[in-house]
Parts: C-alpha cells; structure tokens; sequence
C-alpha cells in the first residue's frame, strides 16, 4: 500500500512536472518553429484540453476495467509523448505530441487516484487521495526551473533545425 | 516510473464491472453531497486559481515588477500551497470535510477584497499569497470527498478531473475578457462574487440534504 501510494505520488509529480516544463521552453520552441502567439498558446493549452476530453471516461473506464491496468497504459502513453515532444521536428508533431501527453496525464490523474482509493482498505475518505496534490504542487514548482536549467546546460536532445519545421500562424 | 509502478498494488483485486457505465453513474456521483462538495472546490480553486494566474502577472508588471519577482512572488505562494496541502493531509477528517469546504470556499472568497478594492501591487501580493493556502486546502479536500462516494469512485474522480480541466481553460479565457471589459478590479469582483454564489449554492443544497436524508456520511458506505 506504502509502495503503491509512494509510486502514484511520484508519477503524479512527474507529469506534472511534464506539464509545465513547456512553460520556459515556449520563446525557444515559438523561435524554432517561428509560431504565433496563438499556435504558442495552443502549445499550453492542448493538454489541458485533452485532460478535459478524457477524464469523464477515463472515470467510468476506471469504474469497469481494473484501473491498474488504465494507469500504466497511461504511464507509458506519457513517457512515449515525453520522448516525441523532445525529439518532434515540427510543430504539428510536437502538438500532436502535447495532446497524447494530455490524454495520458488525464487518465494518470483519474485511474491512478481510483486504483488509490481502491488500494485502501478503510471506511473512510483516504487523506492519501489529498496527499495527489501535494506531490502534484511539488512538480509544479520543480518544473520551470528543471527545464530551463536542462535547455541550459544540456540544450535540445535534437539541436539541428529539421527542414520540415516551417512557421505557423 | 511506470515499471515501478506495475510491480506495485499487484494484490489488488480488480473492481467488479459496476452497473451503469455512463450517464447513471456520472448522476449517481454527483448526487452525492459529498462529491457535490468537492465539485464545489475544485471549481472555485480551479476558476480563481487560473484567473489570478494571468491577471496578476499582468498588472504587477504594469506596476514596475520585474519578471524574475513575479516569478518570485508565485513561487512564494506554491511554496505555501504545498505546505498547506501537506497539512491539510496531515490533519485528516479534521478538515477534509464538507464543513471544512464551504467554510474555506468563503475565506478564499474574501481574500479576493483586497484585489476587489485596490489594483495597487501589494494589494495583489497580498491576495497571491493569502489564497494559496485555503486553494491547497480545497484541492486536497476534494479529490478524498470525492472518493467517499462508494459506489462510482471513478466516475466522481474523472468529474472532478474534468472540472479542473474545464477552469483551466475557461478561466484566463472568461478573466482576460472581463479584464478587457470592465477592468481587473471588476473580473476580481465578478471572481468574488461567483466563489460566494457556489458556496451559497452548496449551503443551500446542503440544508435541504441534511433536511431530507440526515448529515451528509462520510463513510463510503453512507
């Protein structure tokens, strides 16, 4: 029960941190793919829309199918679209990339919470469901900094400018 | 991540197919009082949260404030928000009840006043940080209320999840327009006013709750 929570909060925290890592990378990617201040904002926004899209269904998908099995395959759907945003060649993939990420930080946050509250074995309301947003808090804060400490130090895992990436607008 | 997770929780059984996949269970959770509750939280922490998110950083710049103190000033108030949440969990069913919602739903409401009243900069600073801690009081709350609904726990948690998601889009949205047309003071005062008409609702729909059926159970058997 200890490991499974420890293990939820820490996934909780990293796809936070995923979240809002885009946040001081926004003025290099808007560069890069020489987007509008639209086409950056949408780069924010997608994945709060796909959390938007998915969390209802995510929710009675959890409630029918063990919701273990739900919060790996999203698990692993958020660390493939990680891999694509890093390594995405133009903005329609990074996008694309944003909005599958968004999926699975939806379904992380709904069937991970659910196969939480499953995991107890009390009457009660598990305080543990609260402790969620607290390792999220602790991502957020992290993000921003860790971003832009990485873009500083390491730079783009993919530095050349793919002649597939042209401007949006 | 994932790997370590997939050996975790591994004795635990998978949940029997419930009855209801669609529209009766998102019902069945939100006549809860408890989810209507933690519906209620999130909505307010959500609407506001995101709001003061872009209106804020806006007018402490138009105040001389630096990018790197704006930063510094909401950094200060994560910094409390998870100090408070972890509390919060701390402190169990001491505040993680209904009680504890509505009466954190009106502190944060009025600590919207200062913004209401003054655009000045310390005004808003004071309003960053005095919100961050009933904000992580509400969000903590909500998702275990949430989860004290038995029968749907799912399908309450993807509501909630949802309510987020929508106040995370809607609210810069709706806060950036009403700051175009009446002015920040005015989109914090409409803020106010909103967060005050959720709690009321909530009060209102909880009496006739209590009336009806007796004190909303925060059991999940209740």
């Amino acid at each position: 029960m200890r490991r499974l929570s420890l293990s939820l909060y820490l996934l909780i925290a990293l796809a936070e941190l995923l979240h809002w890592a885009i946040v001081p990378l926004i003025p290099e990617y808007a560069e890069r793919f020489s987007l509008s201040d639209f086409a950056a904002g949408a780069l924010v926004a997608s994945t709060g829309l796909a959390t938007l899209v998915i969390s209802v269904p995510a929710g009675l998908l959890a409630d029918r199918l063990p919701a273990r099995r739900l919060t790996l395959l999203a698990g692993a759907t958020m660390a493939t679209a990680a891999f694509a945003q890093a390594l995405a060649p133009s903005y329609a993939v990074l996008l694309a990339a944003r909005l599958v990420f968004g999926l699975g930080f939806g379904i992380v946050w709904t069937a991970g919470l659910a196969w939480l509250s499953e995991a107890t074995s009390t009457d009660r309301p598990p305080p543990a469901l609260g402790a969620t947003v607290t390792s999220a808090g602790v991502g957020i804060v992290v993000a921003p900094g860790f971003a832009g400490s990485w873009r500083l130090n390491w730079g783009w895992l993919r530095r050349s400018r793919s002649p597939a990436s042209r401007p949006w607008r | 991540m994932t790997a370590v997770l997939a050996t975790a929780g591994r004795g635990q059984a998978a949940p029997a197919a419930k009855e209801g996949l669609t529209l009766a269970a998102l019902r069945a959770a939100g006549g809860e009082p408890v989810v209507r509750a933690g519906l209620a939280a999130i909505l307010i922490g959500g609407l506001v949260g995101s709001t003061i998110s872009l209106l804020a950083p806006l007018e402490l710049h138009a105040a001389g404030f630096s990018e790197a103190s704006i930063g510094l000033t909401f950094s200060g108030a994560a910094l409390i928000f998870i100090v408070a949440s972890a509390a919060t969990v701390r402190l169990g069913e001491r505040v993680i009840n209904v009680r504890s919602v509505l009466a954190g739903g009106l502190a944060f409401a009025l600590t919207l006043t200062p913004a209401t009243l003054s655009g000045a900069a310390l005004a808003i600073i004071a309003v960053i940080c005095a919100s961050a801690p009933l904000r992580a009081l509400l969000f903590t709350a909500a998702y275990p209320l949430g989860a004290a609904h038995g029968t749907s726990v799912g399908a309450a948690i993807g509501m909630l999840n949802g309510a987020w998601a929508l106040t995370s889009v809607v609210g810069p949205l709706c806060g950036g327009a009403l700051a175009e047309a009446i002015g920040a003071r005015g989109a914090y005062g409409c803020l106010q006013a909103l967060s005050l008409a959720v709690v009321g609702a909530l009060w209102l729909r909880l009496r006739r709750d209590v009336a009806v059926r007796g004190r909303p159970a925060l059991t999940r058997s209740g």
